[in-house]
């Protein structure tokens, strides 16, 4: 299987993981941030999901749903929820033809057509899209444990374990 | 040829913690021993940390790149993690010189009682997974205490390698 592929998996998983741990935070735990981090738990949740499908809209060259998801609200946990299933599943789609990481990709759909156009290897975005959702998420465990509230494994290893990639010697 | 992309992130890794060694280079001693809570430990211990875990993830992989005595929990100056990380760069570009690295390959880990079995890949997702995540925390710790950070993320990257460009 294509690296990127886990890789993109192991993120997906990492955000469901992350997103059932704040399922049992209260609404005030849920803004709880510390100085040097992204922002509050509920706007780097939705920061981390917006982002990647943004990455993927850049991928594909086309959009994932009609009006692009922003974290310029507070957003629940079930929109951040929804949100990610577009990304599993654009994720899937993606893969189902994995594409060639030296593509140079015309720049994303969603820049306004006065702006600057960037162009890159395909695999810059792939690569962001894995290093961002690792950077992010380590800003909420920083801010639960900082608060004194249970972090989340949420390395390969624990991932590998489930997947079963890892596995005891008998 | 084309550059396999486990390749491309794990320089970018190695970059990125390159860049930030660099940087910290302009800190006083007392501003590397800083932390913050909910992080790994001070900005020194962590960069430490960063080279030695990439050190072990090769090593698991068959690609040792340190004595087997090395060991990070001793207090050391950035140009001795420095030094570290210079080998580990060569031993990323071994890893992928001597023929095709393959990720499916299972390899034993006999730290652990009992020993684990692991396929090849999930080591070096890894080891990108444990810079970011580690690098993270430094950025934390300088920001909090008012320290600028400098931008270590994949644009950064690709735009110092010329992968990222305006379009003409």
């Amino acid at each position: 299987m294509d690296y990127l592929h886990r890789q993109m998996r192991h993120d997906i998983w990492a955000n469901e993981k992350l997103v059932a741990r704040c399922r049992g935070l209260t609404d005030a735990q849920l803004d709880l941030t510390v100085p040097g981090t992204y922002g509050t738990i509920r706007n780097t949740l939705a920061h981390i999901v917006a982002s990647e499908e943004g990455y993927l809209v850049r991928l594909r060259g086309k959009v994932l749903h009609e009006k692009p998801f922003r974290a310029d609200h507070p957003a629940t946990l079930d929109e951040v929820a929804t949100h990610l299933g577009h990304v599993g599943d654009a994720v899937e789609q993606l893969f189902s033809s994995p594409p060639d990481p030296e593509l140079i990709l015309a720049d994303t759909p969603l820049r306004p057509p006065s702006a600057p156009r960037f162009e890159m290897a395909a695999w810059a975005p792939a690569s962001q899209f894995v290093h961002h959702g690792t950077d992010h998420r380590t800003h909420i465990n920083t801010i639960l444990g900082a608060h004194g509230l249970e972090t989340v494994d949420l390395q390969i290893w624990p991932y590998a374990m489930e997947l079963g990639a890892s596995r005891e010697v008998k | 040829m084309t550059t396999p992309p486990m390749l491309r992130q794990l320089r970018h890794d190695v970059w990125a913690t390159e860049k930030l060694i660099d940087h910290c280079r302009s800190l006083t001693d007392a501003q590397l021993d800083l932390t913050a809570p909910g992080t790994y430990g001070t900005v020194r211990r962590t960069l430490a940390h960063i080279v030695g875990g990439d050190t072990l993830y090769l090593a698991l992989i068959g690609f040792p790149v340190v004595d087997p005595s090395f060991d990070e929990d001793r207090l050391m100056s950035l140009d001795e993690i420095s030094a570290v990380l210079r080998k580990v760069r060569a031993g990323v570009e071994r890893v992928f010189a001597v023929k095709e690295f393959e990720p499916d390959r299972v390899m034993l880990d006999d730290r652990t009682d009992p020993p684990e079995e692991l396929e090849a890949w999930t080591m070096l997702a890894q080891f990108a997974h444990h810079g970011s995540d580690h690098r993270a925390h430094i950025g934390t710790i300088l920001g909090a205490h008012g320290v600028k950070t400098p931008g270590l993320d994949v644009w950064a990257y690709g735009w110092k390698i010329g992968a990222i460009r305006v379009k003409r």
